[in-house]
């Protein structure tokens, strides 16, 4: 493939000449080698375009995420629908936006939607859309522990732990992506690409859950982050306790098919709270703005 | 040979002034903030009690000369108050204003516009939307019901602040 990239450049007519002078060595390198980069260990060509290009590469993969993200969303909600209440879900979009404004990714377009499920539970997709339960929703008891579980729920996509989980990039930034350039056929490559993770988003979501490390650090900065946005940093366990203290425990089953045990993290929590000084203030849980919305 | 090294000179040069000005830039930097917002209010006061003073418009820089857990006191020229920390940001406001106007780029297409639904519809692109209206899997009304749900930033924080006057009171 090497051998025959570089005859063409050799056997070029005189205005294909020109153009191969006009472009600079680097770009001509890389077109030469792109075909060659999956098999190459560590791709040099590849990673020397990405110190070049790095900003381009991180919105290209902003837009992957957002993609698969929004694929799984609407996913979701072929499952399970949309609670037609647009005030209430108002509510959940200001209180969901308020506290990712002071999360890691401020910038990222947020979207929050209840959905009608008697399951307890709640679900981050990458690229921010973020879904609660109806039956999550009724089991709370003022705003603040709506901001800390949402506030969970947008740790996990603002640590991007699906993204990291399942290695969601822009097919363009993948080493098969040369290749699929090359030999034509990139449309059919990437809508693969992209249904397959979607796939494997949902059954993480659904059926595996993540790994433990990546819910107890979604624990971690969801109430550090609800805490800054100005809520009572307790709401997230005082709902995750009430949770486990269901009788029949029937939703805290649910939840724990996909999430460690409540107890090791209701007291690593606490442990963060009293460490870092998170407790309080009582009166920002605003109960009653809270009982207004809810149905 | 000799232009060689005069360009190796200034490359040098240039590099060393670089730095140089990344470090003055580098100070500078933790005392100027951007604000974010459109029409940002500036309070006598850390709170939202009483009219703001003045308002700023989003991109403006301020001097911050003093900061408490949610509140600035800041200095631009002649004005001097407090805005909540929320509203300033180290870092100049992202040209990009919404997943909407990156939308509206990327679609190219400057009579069609662009609402927060097509959006996420121009990133994906207009046939790939199409394949998915197919999909028995996949409830894209819903979905575009969900996105049309979606609030901005302003409106979080004017809801933000509605809550820290209802706990004054």
């Amino acid at each position: 493939m090497k051998h025959s990239a570089i005859k063409a450049e050799d056997s070029g007519a005189e205005p294909g000449r020109r153009t191969w002078r006009c472009l600079s060595p680097l770009l001509a390198l890389s077109l030469i080698l792109m075909p060659l980069a999956p098999v190459l260990a560590e791709h040099p060509p590849r990673a020397r375009l990405h110190q070049i290009q790095p900003v381009e590469a991180a919105e290209a993969n902003e837009r992957a995420e957002i993609r698969v993200g929004r694929e799984v969303a609407a996913r979701i909600l072929a499952r399970h629908k949309l609670v037609d209440d647009p005030a209430l879900q108002r509510y959940v979009n200001l209180v969901g936006r308020a506290v990712a404004l002071h999360g890691d990714r401020p910038d990222l377009d947020f979207y929050f939607g209840v959905i009608d499920s008697e399951q307890v539970n709640a679900y981050a997709a990458p690229g921010g859309y973020i879904f609660v339960t109806s039956a999550a929703l009724a089991l709370m008891e003022d705003e603040a522990e709506l901001a800390g579980v949402l506030a969970h729920e947008v740790a996990h996509v603002d640590r991007r732990h699906i993204v990291e989980a399942l290695n969601i990039r822009a097919p363009e930034a993948s080493p098969m992506a040369g290749l699929t350039r090359f030999f034509g056929g990139a449309t059919e490559a990437t809508q693969v690409f992209f249904s397959q993770a979607v796939d494997r988003v949902v059954e993480l979501l659904f059926e595996d859950g993540l790994q433990r490390e990546d819910e107890f650090e979604a624990d971690r900065f969801g109430v550090r982050t609800a805490a800054r946005t100005g809520y009572d940093a307790e709401g997230f366990s005082r709902f995750l306790s009430r949770l486990s203290e269901l009788e029949g425990a029937r939703a805290a089953d649910e939840l724990s098919d996909t999430h460690p045990a409540a107890g090791e993290r209701l007291e690593r929590i606490r442990v963060l709270l009293q460490e870092e000084g998170l407790r309080g203030p009582e009166q920002n849980r605003f109960q009653a703005r809270f009982e207004q919305h809810r149905p | 040979m000799n232009m060689k090294r005069w360009g190796l000179g200034l490359l040098l040069l240039w590099a060393g002034l670089a730095l140089a000005d990344d470090e003055g830039s580098a100070e500078q930097a933790a005392k100027l903030m951007y604000v974010q917002t459109h029409n940002a209010a500036v309070f006598e006061e850390p709170g939202l009690g009483g009219d703001p003073l003045s308002r700023l418009a989003q991109g403006d820089q301020v001097q911050v000369l003093e900061s408490t857990e949610r509140w600035y006191r800041v200095q631009q020229e002649d004005l001097e108050g407090w805005m909540p920390n929320l509203v300033l940001r180290d870092t100049p406001p992202s040209r990009r204003q919404s997943r909407a106007d990156e939308a509206a780029e990327l679609e190219a297409s400057p009579r069609r516009r662009a609402s927060a639904v097509t959006t996420a519809g121009a990133i994906r692109g207009v046939e790939e939307e199409e394949r998915l209206l197919d999909d028995p899997d996949l409830d894209i009304e819903q979905l575009r019901a969900l996105e049309e749900m979606g609030v901005s930033a302003d409106d979080a924080i004017q809801f933000l602040m509605a809550a820290e006057e209802d706990v004054e009171e």
